[in-house]
């Protein structure tokens, strides 16, 4: 257990070490979630990385990474657990023929043989304890975000047929949202809160650096630069992290190592960085002239 | 009782940090932000575990503990360096064991005073900038939007200070709220009324006083704020069954 424990000093080692390149802020907020035993509510863009820094967090602790996405109408069958009913039939048909009665044929079709286990008993139900990543929870239902509250607060599960279950290991959670709904103020205060910004360019560089090898330091700067610029353009959606790793990895693959080097080339993979056919008509070639003008 | 009992503690936040926390919890609170105690009780318990009392790795712990929104996210910056950085200028000093970088922070200082409230007496210290944290704290609720809201999150165990609770409508307009309002409200945390709160701390450190010194039963009732002897006689008897005299023959031979 004492070795798993981040200090506030070697918790961006530890984070760099697994290929995430951490500011201070997240790396303080992922310390004291270990400290103080909260859950961390990320908010932010679509891109900006959230996601990643639950990634992280389970390769520093070398944690299973349990994943629950959320949609509209997600309930608790789909988060929690289901019964296996298929399976359920199969075994009633079978005992049936055997001369079983009906009560111990019911009493065995509700053991845990038959039970599903969905993304949040399992994030309970572990030995070691896991990262359980609460994706776009703005995105589920407020009675969802209440019970939600309740796991996260008791970290036991009521199962009518089965009793309660409680928790082995209280996993480390990590939830996001996109901000399309206001979330609760109980589930907020519940969490700790970090903004996920766009990172700087000085960090998207090294992060350019981190994840596609061999790119050239001067260039990895460059992009980031050029990535900084466009995400100022009036876009309807500014390209993310993910982008910008794509189209660095597509320069890379075509060998340049400067972008003044070839401007169509150029102006061509950059629609790397592009998502919308709306978006994709404001940039012109022109636009990214004088972009490059600017950041090369 | 709760505010001896924290007083008393001793845990490794020293008095000033604790106060000058929650005084910053409150100018949070004024500021529209959701701060309550266990978020401030949390931050205090990552200072004794940390000891992150520098304001470069004291800000994102606190950053990340008392916001809740984006909104909380943006500001926090500007409130935090205006309250620990500006005014708090000779605590964080003190606290840090370093200068804090350029001389600015002394002209901010200056600034804040007079939004203070209570300017005057810059040199006695302590006292001094947790009384400014509050008053500000008091006069962002009165801006604030809703006042039901600062109601609810008022966290009476940790701002009140005995002495103070003698004057309910002061303190009661300092938190912004109309004294019926305050009194209702310090019923419910405390249960009892405010006056009655404050002769009951009064009697608890007579009693401690009688135990563990020498002084006369007169000056132990001056020294607690009781204005003659035989006031403090009978309200110490209805309170704890026995005259202070031979409260003391019976324990303070022991200490």
């Amino acid at each position: 257990m004492k070795d798993m424990s981040l200090s506030r000093e070697n918790i961006s080692e530890r984070l760099a070490a697994v290929g995430y390149v951490a500011d201070r802020d997240i790396a303080t907020a992922l310390w004291l979630m270990d400290y103080l035993k909260r859950p961390l509510l990320l908010e932010g863009e679509a891109g900006v990385g959230k996601t990643e820094v639950a990634k992280a967090l389970a390769a520093v602790h070398s944690a299973e990474l349990i994943r629950l996405q959320c949609y509209e109408g997600l309930d608790q069958n789909a988060a929690l657990y289901e019964w296996n009913y298929q399976r359920q039939l199969l075994a009633i048909k079978t005992r049936e023929g055997l001369g079983e009665d009906a009560d111990a044929i019911e009493e065995h079709i509700f053991s845990e043989r038959y039970l599903l286990e969905r993304p949040l008993l399992a994030a309970i139900r572990r030995d070691k304890p896991p990262v359980l990543l609460i994706d776009e929870v703005d995105r589920a239902d407020e009675e969802f975000e209440a019970f939600l509250l309740e796991l996260l607060s008791d970290f036991q599960v009521s199962i009518p047929e089965l009793g309660t279950v409680k928790a082995t290991a209280i996993p480390r959670v990590v939830l996001t949202s996109n901000g399309t709904r206001e979330l609760s103020d109980a589930l907020r205060r519940r969490c700790l809160y970090h903004y996920v910004d766009f990172p700087e360019v000085d960090r998207e560089a090294k992060i350019v650096l981190t994840r596609v090898p061999g790119i050239d330091t001067a260039l990895a700067l460059q992009i980031a630069r050029m990535v900084a610029s466009v995400r100022k353009e009036d876009l309807r959606k500014a390209p993310g992290v993910a982008e910008t790793l794509d189209w660095a990895a597509t320069l890379a693959g075509l060998g340049i190592h400067d972008l003044r080097q070839e401007p169509e080339a150029l102006h061509e993979t950059m629609m790397c960085l592009i998502k919308t056919r709306e978006d994709r008509s404001r940039l012109t070639s022109e636009v990214t002239e004088r972009l490059l003008g600017k950041v090369a | 009782m709760a505010v001896a009992a924290h007083s008393r503690s001793g845990d490794n936040v020293g008095e000033p940090m604790r106060l000058k926390l929650t005084a910053f919890a409150h100018t949070l609170r004024g500021n529209g932000f959701k701060v309550g105690l266990a978020e401030t009780a949390d931050a205090l318990s990552i200072l004794v575990m940390s000891a992150a009392d520098k304001p470069a790795t004291l800000e994102p712990a606190l950053r990340a503990l008392f916001c809740a929104t984006r909104s909380d996210w943006e500001r926090f910056d500007e409130i935090f360096e205006a309250f620990w950085l500006a005014r708090g200028i000779r605590q964080a000093r003190v606290l840090a064991g370093a200068a804090p970088e350029g001389a600015a922070p002394v002209r901010a200082l200056k600034d804040v005073g007079p939004r203070g409230g209570k300017p005057g007496l810059p040199d006695h210290v302590e006292r001094r900038q947790d009384d400014g944290g509050y008053s500000v704290d008091g006069r962002g609720k009165r801006e604030g939007a809703s006042r039901a809201e600062n109601l609810a999150s008022i966290d009476l165990r940790y701002i009140v200070n005995p002495e103070e609770i003698r004057d309910a409508h002061a303190l009661a307009e300092r938190l912004a709220l109309c004294p019926r309002q305050f009194t209702r409200r310090f019923q419910q945390e405390f249960g009892s009324s405010p006056a009655s709160f404050v002769r009951r701390m009064r009697l608890d450190e007579a009693r401690q006083r009688l135990s563990s010194t020498d002084c006369s039963v007169e000056e132990v009732a001056r020294s607690v704020g009781f204005s003659d002897g035989d006031n403090f006689r009978r309200a110490f008897e209805r309170c704890f069954h026995v005259a202070p005299r031979e409260y003391r023959g019976r324990f303070a031979a022991k200490a």
